[in-house]
């Protein structure tokens, strides 16, 4: 298997876990420039 | 014939200079990196199509058919693959940096999320997988002039020389405009390849037949068709290899420089027309063998077969457009590599903003030092080195995919979260590859107790 792909579905699956824990102990209140969807812009 | 052509680009690209410049000069970041934002459909056609299908990809994917047989073939679905992806995740991507003045994909990052080091990781992910890949672009050029028969280091010097000045004086409208030239002779050249050799060679039928023999007799024995074992690696390699290509910091300054999403939507549209193109290309491989060609080294077996086949005189042209083809990529990625520098490294830590004039003064000096270095590479480092990095660079720009085309749709994952995601892609994935020895970047992987099957190492090099 190409190495990109493995490393890839780790990184997604990290990132959504660590969000889910950040977002529900209210640490996930992050704030970015561009506060609106891409389709609202 | 080569230095005709060599000639006529060099004129181009400093004449593009006063190419659609606007009365207020092109000393901005926006009008020397973007080219002011004002490309239509063609010309983003020819500069999409002359940025991603490099003179390494003339080189390397016929290479790696005529060495490794049908494995090689990955190339063609990988980007008719990549089209589709890049159709859904351009074009809004587009709109947000247009509407906030990205120059960088780092730059949307960093508007996205507000997180400075997420920022500064995309950035040096992208810096540290350029620079490799201008040093092959230089590489596929060293093999062009040795073929020709130039041997030493300065005809590559030379060359570097004059890519530098131009870059350096016109910013991204050079290659635009260079590669309107450099695709017109890369369809003559490849079109001619693939009807006239056929016909000197007796036929499609006669080449595969022919080249079929020759891989049954490598060592070890590869084939024209795919071996069961092989499935996995060529279709993830397929599928990974789209995801990197849209994540390409060069994929980003050509698509930025396009004047409305509208044409972003266009040019994927008909950007597959260069994918028949390099099946063609990928064929010269097993023309090469049924031609009989012998080398060692796979790299020079199109260069070897046009001038075995060839007049002189059509061989010169040839193979000046496979030169020409690495001059065009190579200034995009410095263009790219530079503004990468100035906006999100530099910018992010500097205590006092440049001014626009600033910014792209910097960026100017910091697209010198990006070549200089992968001249170095190149001359001071077996080539090796180079297509090692460059394999590690296909699997690290991939692992900006959550920051920045899920970040292109939602804005639910934390920065923090994609910052170790980020780090964890990495990782995992330069660890891959370092367990391999670096020859490989398909890996067999161990999972529920089976071995994902991979028969043979399969190095992807361009």
């Amino acid at each position: 298997m190409y190495a990109a792909v493995p490393a890839l579905l780790l990184n997604l699956l990290l990132s959504a876990i660590l969000t889910a824990v950040l977002r529900k102990t209210k640490l996930g209140l992050h704030r970015g420039t561009a506060a609106v969807s891409a389709y609202t812009e | 014939m080569f230095c005709l052509f060599f000639l006529l680009v060099t004129l181009i690209g400093f004449w593009a200079a006063r190419w659609r410049r606007p009365a207020a000069g092109i000393a901005s970041l926006e009008e020397w990196g973007l080219a002011g934002r004002s490309f239509g459909t063609w010309v983003t056609w020819f500069l999409i199509g002359g940025d991603l299908y490099t003179a390494y990809t003339v080189i390397a994917v016929p290479a790696l058919l005529y060495g490794g047989g049908a494995m090689g073939f990955f190339a063609v679905p990988y980007v008719v693959i990549t089209y589709p992806l890049m159709m859904v995740v351009l074009p809004p991507l587009w709109t947000i940096c247009h509407r906030h003045g990205y120059i960088t994909l780092a730059d949307f990052v960093s508007g996205r999320y507000g997180s400075r080091w997420l920022t500064v990781a995309i950035a040096v992910t992208g810096i540290m997988a350029l620079m490799p890949y201008i040093a092959l672009q230089l590489v596929g050029m060293q093999v062009v002039i040795e073929a020709l028969g130039v041997h030493g280091e300065w005809p590559l010097a030379a060359a570097f020389i004059i890519l530098a000045a131009y870059t350096y004086s016109s910013g991204l409208r050079a290659p635009a405009v260079i590669a309107i030239v450099k695709d017109v002779m890369l369809y003559a050249m490849v079109l001619a390849a693939v009807i006239l050799l056929p016909i000197k060679l007796g036929g499609y039928a006669h080449i595969f037949e022919v080249a079929s023999l020759a891989l049954a007799a490598h060592t070890p024995a590869s084939s024209i068709f795919l071996k069961p074992g092989q499935y996995m690696a060529y279709s993830t390699l397929a599928i990974g290899s789209a995801v990197a290509l849209m994540l390409y910091p060069h994929t980003a300054t050509a698509m930025l420089s396009a004047k409305s999403a509208n044409v972003v939507r266009r040019n994927m549209a008909m950007l597959p027309a260069y994918s028949l193109l390099l099946g063609m290309i990928a064929l010269l491989g097993y023309i090469a063998l049924a031609a009989g060609v012998t080398t060692n080294n796979t790299s020079e077996a199109v260069p070897l077969l046009f001038l075995k086949m060839f007049p002189e005189w059509f061989a010169g042209f040839c193979l000046s457009a496979v030169a020409i083809g690495a001059l065009v990529p190579a200034a995009i990625m410095s263009i790219s590599a530079s503004n990468l520098f100035t906006r999100n490294l530099y910018g992010a830590f500097a205590r006092k903003p440049l001014s626009p004039a600033g910014e792209s003064h910097m960026a100017k000096l910091v697209s010198l030092v990006v070549k200089f270095g992968a001249l170095v590479f190149v001359l001071r480092l077996p080539v090796a080195y180079a297509v090692d990095m460059q394999l590690l660079g296909g699997i690290w720009i991939a692992q900006l995919f959550p920051a920045v085309v899920i970040g292109a749709f939602s804005r639910w994952f934390h920065p923090w979260a994609l910052l170790a995601g980020w780090a964890a892609g990495i990782v995992t994935g330069t660890g891959m590859v370092v367990s391999l020895g670096l020859k490989s970047s398909v890996y067999p992987l161990h999972l529920f107790g089976e071995t994902t099957p991979c028969t043979r190492q399969f190095p992807r090099c361009y």
